[in-house]
């Protein structure tokens, strides 16, 4: 059974496809929570050295930059993600679109590990490959690709 | 030997407690808990601080630290998800313990699942109050390992 496409994907992010592959489909270009998203990293980017109450630097540049370099990917091919810091100076985006979950860390070094879940029960983990768009875009339509 | 074994004198019904940040956006839209509260990079290791309920209670937990909330799971919760549970008390937090990342979890492709899985098994005991204001950092040595 073939599935349904109801989300643009992330092609984009290599080439980017005619515009009428976009005709029949739902962007979440969305500028409304993009910068809301975007000023919330930026918040969270300040946060003081033991934000956590634990012993935590703060976020460090490298997170920072990686972080909006990623909304800046992905703004319009995702809706919006749940933003927050974590301990040790990193930043995590994360969706959860019917029994899908998938979450981007990025790391304090700037680079970014993802968690897939389905249903609670099926994961899969990885370093994501910022050299390679495909990983990414991989990890992406995999969340919006798939009817709930 | 490992620096932080698992400590047998920990019992797996301990509840073991965690300070929820809401303005570090922990807690998600729907009032529940992200998997933020149980990943920490701090150390090499990954350590997750946690305070036991045997020793500390949720106001000592909350003490010096206006503006935090509480979650807790338990010691077996912990090492069902391939987390031993090592006391490690300091001097002004004898109840502190740590989350110490089992050897399954060395190749780093497990530790996100394992702090998604107890995230979702953890309980907010105490709210984190709604605020967007930094929180009060109480000038106490900081508890991180």
């Amino acid at each position: 059974m073939s599935t349904t496409l109801t989300r643009p994907g992330i092609d984009a992010i290599v080439a980017p496809p005619a515009q009428s592959a976009f005709e029949d489909v739902t962007s979440y270009l969305d500028y409304e929570w993009f910068v809301d998203a975007v000023s919330t990293v930026s918040r969270l980017a300040k946060l003081p050295p033991n934000w956590d109450t634990y012993g935590s630097p703060s976020v460090t540049n490298a997170a920072h930059r990686q972080a909006i370099r990623l909304l800046t990917l992905l703004g319009r091919y995702v809706p919006e993600p749940h933003v927050g810091a974590v301990s040790g100076g990193g930043i995590q985006f994360a969706w959860e679109l019917g029994p899908r979950v998938l979450e981007l860390e990025v790391m304090p070094d700037g680079s970014v590990g993802f968690l897939r879940a389905f249903n609670d029960d099926e994961f899969r983990e990885d370093v994501l490959s910022m050299e390679r768009p495909d990983h990414l875009r991989e990890q992406v339509n995999w969340l919006v690709q798939h009817p709930a | 030997m490992a620096p932080y074994p698992d400590d047998p004198a920990i019992p797996d019904e301990e509840l073991l407690r965690r300070r929820l940040l809401r303005h570090a956006n922990w807690i998600k839209a729907d009032g529940t808990l992200s998997s933020l509260p149980f990943q920490d990079r701090t150390t090499p290791e990954r350590l997750v601080s946690v305070h036991r309920a045997s020793i500390w209670t949720i106001d000592d937990v909350l003490k010096n630290y206006p503006g935090v909330g509480v979650a807790e799971v338990t010691a077996g919760d912990a090492r069902a998800n391939q987390h031993d549970v090592a006391g490690d008390p300091l001097p002004e937090d004898p109840s502190h313990a740590v989350l110490v990342p089992t050897p399954a979890l060395s190749s780093n492709s497990k530790r996100k699942e394992a702090a998604y899985k107890l995230a979702k098994l953890a309980r907010i005991v105490v709210e984190p109050p709604v605020t967007t204001a930094p929180v009060a950092v109480a000038d106490e040595p900081q508890e991180g390992t």
